[in-house]
């Protein structure tokens, strides 16, 4: 196996229980990469910028996927998304929104200001991993723990090959 | 009924009406009998060269005083004292007319022709009242009887009764096609008023229906709001709940599954187990109620994506995906010729593969098994589905379309919102739907959708997938 740099997976949703779910799903399912959360958009924006308590790119580094909550108090993710993806520096990070129901409004809104991908909550690893095969970017992003990731897990835990 | 301050009102109205009618009549005819004045100093000229001086006196006399009257009704009193007015014009055309030398020299009857002429000319002339010929002519009499007594043409009183018979009975039809003038007058300005007043009542009508639909669509709209924020921001903690929940299994699982634990212990888990099972139950329901809430909503909220919809074509792909249902529970799907409509094609879609599904789900034990989909013409243009189920009691056909209500019928699957989505399709689609059905009869939905006018095959008609 080639040495893979660490990925992270940037996680912008200011509900704890929701935040919490989707990170045990993706735990669940064998998704290893280190997940940094973010509880607003003013926050996630900080984050994306290095300012504030974010400077440090050792503790705090540059996503490779952005997982978006639509609706949050004070800046929303339409706001988040539009500044992502209009910075010539994070344009290329691929969002993909999440949000409590498939409302079309809300779908072609996104794609619009340039999501690349939705997925409506609860974020199962199932949902997830699509989302990221659709990307084409199923090896980059997802990191399984270091063994061979063929190898079965426990049970209730799955298995993810690649076909 | 007018209210007295009202027909006060009109009676003036009336009245300025007719002043006005008047005033402008006299003008016209003042300026028309100046002009005659001329014709009538050739004419004595003509034939009464002997007398032609006096009678110029006059007719210029005359001519004087029928200027004056033409100068008075260009002045704001004129409309005030109309009725005197027209007297005073009434009076000096009949002295124009050669009253004067009636007065002066007592020629009764050949002046007196004339005196009816201007009578009749007067009253019919000018919006007069009955009294106001009746003035005149009493006035126009007096001056011919006293004129001919004074100058001996007459010696006893039936004589003066013969000469002045002639004016009386011109009097006397002068007045009564005065009067039927008059009414006839009246009757006109009622109709005109009564048909503003119609006019006004309309418009006031008008305006209020405008200013309730408004309301009442505002208010509709509000509700759709209302419905669509609710259900979506209800599902925000469902998915903490519902998440939850099942961490909550999947512990508890690996829990009871470790050894070595007390039979109270055991049994505790088992009891927990048990009401986490209830809990996600009834989660899982809710969610399923939000989401349907949230189906209805957007009927309403949905932007209109309409299209001509080719309802052969839409039923027909309905029936290959009930294919499977139909064919396990022997049902028979007959489908009549349908036209295109225009619409929403996807609601649309919605609309018939809910009836459909409710056809097949309430069929039961039927013997008869047999769903028609179709269009009857005769009148108004309605489309059925129609099964030969157990049919709906009269008593449970208003409950039919509420919203997640089901009849009893061993409780079928489904949130039972089906109907009232359906209902809230025909409606966006201009339409109504309406029940037949009883016990043992089957049941037939029949529903009107606007549409265009029929038959023109579209080419290329665009559907959606249901």
């Amino acid at each position: 196996m080639q040495e893979r740099r660490a990925i992270t997976i940037l996680l912008v949703e200011d509900d704890d229980g929701h935040a919490r779910l989707l990170e045990k799903n993706l735990r669940r399912g064998g998704v290893a990469n280190r997940l940094m959360r973010v509880s607003d958009g003013q926050e996630a924006v900080d984050y994306v910028s290095r300012t504030g308590i974010y400077q440090d790119p050792d503790t705090y580094p540059l996503p490779s996927v952005v997982l978006l909550d639509v609706r949050m108090p004070r800046m929303d993710g339409f706001e988040v998304l539009n500044h992502l993806k209009s910075d010539p520096l994070l344009m290329k990070i691929p969002v993909i929104m999440l949000t409590s129901t498939d409302n079309q409004r809300e779908i072609d809104r996104a794609y619009e200001l340039g999501a690349n991908g939705y997925v409506v909550k609860p974020v199962g690893v199932e949902s997830f991993i699509d989302r990221v095969v659709k990307l084409g970017m199923f090896i980059e992003v997802i990191e399984f723990p270091a063994n061979d990731f063929r190898e079965t897990h426990g049970p209730g835990h799955r298995q993810h090959t690649l076909s | 009924m007018m209210s007295d301050q009202l027909l006060g009102e009109r009676c003036r109205e009336y009245e300025a009406e007719r002043a006005d009618l008047a005033v402008r009549r006299m003008r016209t005819a003042c300026l028309l009998a100046v002009c005659l004045v001329p014709l009538y100093v050739i004419a004595d000229y003509t034939l009464y060269p002997a007398y032609f001086a006096s009678l110029l006196r006059g007719r210029l006399l005359c001519g004087l005083l029928v200027a004056g009257v033409w100068a008075l009704t260009r002045t704001r009193a004129a409309y005030q004292f109309a009725d005197l007015l027209g007297l005073a014009f009434g009076f000096s055309v009949a002295l124009a007319a050669g009253g004067v030398p009636v007065i002066l020299l007592g020629y009764a009857v050949p002046y007196s022709a004339s005196f009816i002429i201007v009578i009749f000319g007067v009253a019919l002339l000018l919006p007069w009242r009955a009294q106001h010929v009746a003035a005149l002519a009493f006035i126009l009499i007096a001056l011919c009887a006293a004129a001919s007594v004074l100058h001996g043409a007459v010696r006893n009183w039936p004589e003066l009764a013969t000469s002045t018979s002639f004016l009386v009975a011109a009097t006397a039809v002068a007045m009564v096609s005065v009067n039927a003038s008059e009414h006839m007058r009246r009757r006109d300005f009622q109709s005109r008023h009564d048909l503003r007043d119609a006019h006004d009542a309309k418009a006031q009508l008008v305006t209020a229906l405008a200013e309730k639909t408004t309301q009442v669509e505002s208010v509709n709209r509000e509700m759709d709001d209302l419905l669509y924020a609710a259900s979506h921001d209800l599902r925000a903690p469902l998915i903490n709940i519902q998440g939850f929940s099942r961490e909550f299994q999947a512990g508890l699982t690996q829990l009871r599954s470790g050894n070595g634990k007390s039979p109270e212990v055991h049994a505790a888990l088992t009891d927990i187990n048990e009401s986490l099972q209830f809990i996600l139950t009834a989660v899982n329901r809710m969610d399923v109620l939000i989401a349907s809430l949230l189906n209805v909503s957007r009927v309403a909220t949905r932007t209109n994506a309409t299209q001509f919809v080719d309802l052969n074509a839409l039923v027909g792909k309905l029936a290959d995906s009930f294919h499977y249902q139909l064919s396990e529970q022997r049902i028979a799907l007959e489908i009549d010729p349908l036209p295109t409509v225009t619409g929403d094609p996807i609601l649309l879609a919605q609309l018939f593969g809910n009836l459909l599904d409710n056809a097949i789900k309430y069929m039961g034990a039927c013997p008869e098994r047999r769903i028609t989909v179709g269009l009857d013409e005769n009148g108004e243009r309605r489309f059925f589905v129609r099964d030969t189920g157990p049919g709906i009691p009269k008593d449970a056909h208003d409950q039919v379309f509420r919203l997640f209500r089901r009849l009893a019928n061993g409780n079928p699957p489904g949130e039972g919102i089906g109907l009232t989505l359906v209902r809230k399709i025909v409606e966006k689609h201009g339409g109504k739907i309406w029940l037949d059905s009883a016990p043992g009869r089957g049941t037939t939905f029949w529903f009107t959708l606007r549409g265009p006018a029929p038959v023109v095959a579209m080419e290329g008609t665009n559907y959606a997938r249901a």
